[in-house]
């Protein structure tokens, strides 16, 4: 076959460079863009992902306790159990909040006394609460050598998510 | 059947025979509408059926001006490379697009050990030959034989033969020698030669010195050629003129060559007769054809090129619909991606949160490590002090009433499901009292901390 004339390598250019292009146009607009045909995938995904972050939530918020929920749930379980185990609920003090990692720690100080099995069942009353406000530090000195009479400091506290620590994961690449 | 198409006339010859003798069986003309190429169909028709046939095979020539001779030499070689060769001259000697030409060609016969050999190559525009088969195809012809009219007029040749054609406005001249060997054409016709005036004295006088230049241009003349005039313009005292001119013999066509017998025709009827002998006698002689293989090239090249082009715009127009279509999908699409991305996110972060949560909030067992130090000190040891912290070491003080004792502790604890790693910090020895008392202080790791 002999070489082809100068019209005819024109339009073969022309229509090399047409499908060129939209072959290209079409690789990066589907990249991006996309065409429509995984919508319905889509969905079904962000459906799944709705469910987890709801479900996750509604967790996160079952385990936090918040400032303002941490002192009456730390006096009415500590209160509850002193009751039950017959120790004498002598001092509550709330700490300081302090940051722990991402998350914010509130916490309450109790002073408690009586013969040393009622600390111990204080102990195990807390223990066996439904509560976010958990047994944190026990101390137990004795009272005097005579007796079976205790003194105890028991730390109870809870914790939420600290208001920065969305924000500062999203900001890390 | 041949044709001669003129511009005022069209006139038709039957001539019926095989091989070299032929016979003329009748002659018939039509007005040719001027300007009216659609009519032309009609008029051969017409022509034809003067002529006493109703169709059949035909042969007609092309007019003079869109048809091209020469004689090519080429290096000896075989018959089908030599078409191959001479399709590649038709296209580089005449002066349109080789893929356009229609060729015929004669190779003249050559000794058989000759390094070349020389071929007459008549070329003409492929559109203009389409053309003239279509014309015959629609007057109910059957197009056979299509060459020069310079081809056609060489067969009533009879030896060295100057062919004038003398047509209206111009005239034909063709030195013959076996075959066509040189062609001229001069705008000097019967209009301008016919009367004794001098105008026309001046006409005969220009038209010879035309044919007397054409004479000189030829080589290798075997004799004088004799003239023979033919065409609607040559009359005896036009011939008698340019015999005398040119001191040559010269007469009208009226009859022959020999070969030819029939009825008798006038000298207007001499191209269409010439026309019609050539088709019958020698078809082969020079019949303008589309070279195949070139044809068939360019059938498959113009076959991709459409391809090509129709791909092209296939893929042009199904990514314009797409886009056309698409719009708000993509967009929906785009959005549901960034609500996806947003969402997946978030489920990790809540799903740290959660898990540092869980692990703040397990379950303790102060209780269990209490009661396991208590219960597990033997008769004889007091526990002053108990320390302990989530997930830390804890601690503890007390007294006994001899080291044995203490040791006694730390292997008692060291057997505990509930602590793990006892060990003594101080050991030492006090009074309370007048009783001699140890002291010790010890620590722990509760179980499954760190």
């Amino acid at each position: 076959m002999r070489a082809l004339s100068l019209r005819e390598k024109v339009l073969v250019g022309l229509c090399l460079v047409v499908l060129a292009a939209v072959g290209m146009v079409q690789l990066a607009g589907g990249s991006q863009a996309g065409g429509g045909g995984d919508l319905p995938a889509l969905a079904k995904e962000r459906a799944r992902l709705a469910q987890r972050v709801k479900s996750l939530e509604q967790e996160v918020a079952r385990l936090s306790t918040s400032r303002q929920q941490a002192v009456p749930e730390a006096l009415r379980v500590m209160d509850r159990a002193t009751r039950k185990a017959g120790a004498t609920l002598q001092m509550a003090r709330p700490l300081r909040d302090s940051v722990q990692g991402d998350l914010v720690r509130h916490a309450v100080e109790f002073g408690v006394t009586g013969r040393f099995p009622q600390v111990i069942g204080v102990l195990e009353s807390l223990a066996n609460e439904k509560t976010t406000m958990m047994v944190e530090r026990v101390e137990i000195s004795a009272a005097d050598a005579a007796s079976d009479q205790v003194q105890a400091q028991v730390r109870l506290a809870g914790y939420e998510p600290g208001p920065q620590s969305g924000s500062k994961r999203r900001a890390q690449p | 059947m041949g044709i001669d198409i003129g511009p005022e006339w069209v006139r038709a010859a039957v001539v019926a025979g095989r091989g070299g003798a032929a016979r003329l069986e009748g002659v018939g003309a039509a007005p040719a509408p001027k300007g009216d190429g659609e009519r032309l169909p009609e008029a051969v028709r017409r022509a034809c059926l003067a002529a006493g046939v109703g169709g059949g095979a035909a042969a007609a020539c092309l007019p003079r001006g869109e048809t091209t001779s020469r004689l090519v030499r080429l290096p000896a070689a075989k018959s089908e490379q030599v078409e191959q060769m001479l399709v590649f001259e038709a296209g580089q000697q005449v002066p349109f697009p080789a893929e356009e030409v229609v060729f015929g060609y004669r190779s003249r016969p050559q000794e058989p050990e000759a390094a070349e050999g020389e071929h007459l190559l008549l070329a003409a525009r492929q559109g203009a030959w389409v053309s003239l088969r279509r014309t015959l195809a629609a007057a109910g012809l059957r197009p056979t034989w299509c060459a020069a009219q310079g081809v056609a007029l060489a067969g009533l040749a009879d030896g060295p033969t100057v062919v004038v054609q003398v047509e209206g406005s111009w005239t034909g001249i063709d030195l013959v020698q076996g075959e066509l060997r040189l062609s001229r054409t001069t705008p000097v016709g019967g209009q301008h030669l016919g009367g004794e005036g001098p105008e026309a004295l001046a006409a005969g006088e220009r038209l010879a010195g035309e044919i007397e230049r054409l004479l000189l241009a030829c080589e290798g003349l075997e004799a004088a050629p004799a003239l023979l005039l033919v065409g609607p313009g040559a009359s005896q005292p036009l011939a008698h003129r340019l015999g005398n001119d040119l001191g040559l013999a010269c007469r009208v066509w009226s009859s022959g060559p020999p070969a030819l017998s029939g009825v008798a025709a006038g000298p207007e009827y001499a191209l269409a007769v010439a026309t019609a002998m050539q088709a019958v006698t020698a078809p082969a002689t020079l019949n303008l054809h589309a070279p195949q293989a070139a044809a068939s090239t360019n059938r498959r090249r113009g076959l991709l090129l459409v391809g090509l082009v129709a791909l092209a715009l296939l893929v042009v127009a199904l990514s314009w619909a797409r886009r056309a279509a698409d719009p708000g999908q993509a967009a929906q699409a785009a959005r549901l991606r960034g609500q996806v991305q947003v969402m997946r996110t978030r489920a990790g972060e809540l799903a740290v949160r959660q898990r540092e949560l869980q692990g703040r909030l397990g379950a303790s067992e102060f209780a269990v490590v209490m009661r396991e130090l208590t219960t597990r000190a033997p008769a004889g040891v007091w526990l002053t002090s108990l320390s302990c912290g989530r997930g830390g070491t804890g601690s503890a003080r007390g007294k006994a009433l001899s080291s044995e004792k203490v040791g006694a502790l730390v292997a008692a604890l060291g057997e505990s499901p509930a602590l793990r790693e006892p060990n003594l910090t101080f050991v030492r020895q006090m009074k309370v009292g007048s009783v001699s008392v140890v002291e010790f202080g010890l620590t722990w790791q509760p179980e499954g901390g760190r």
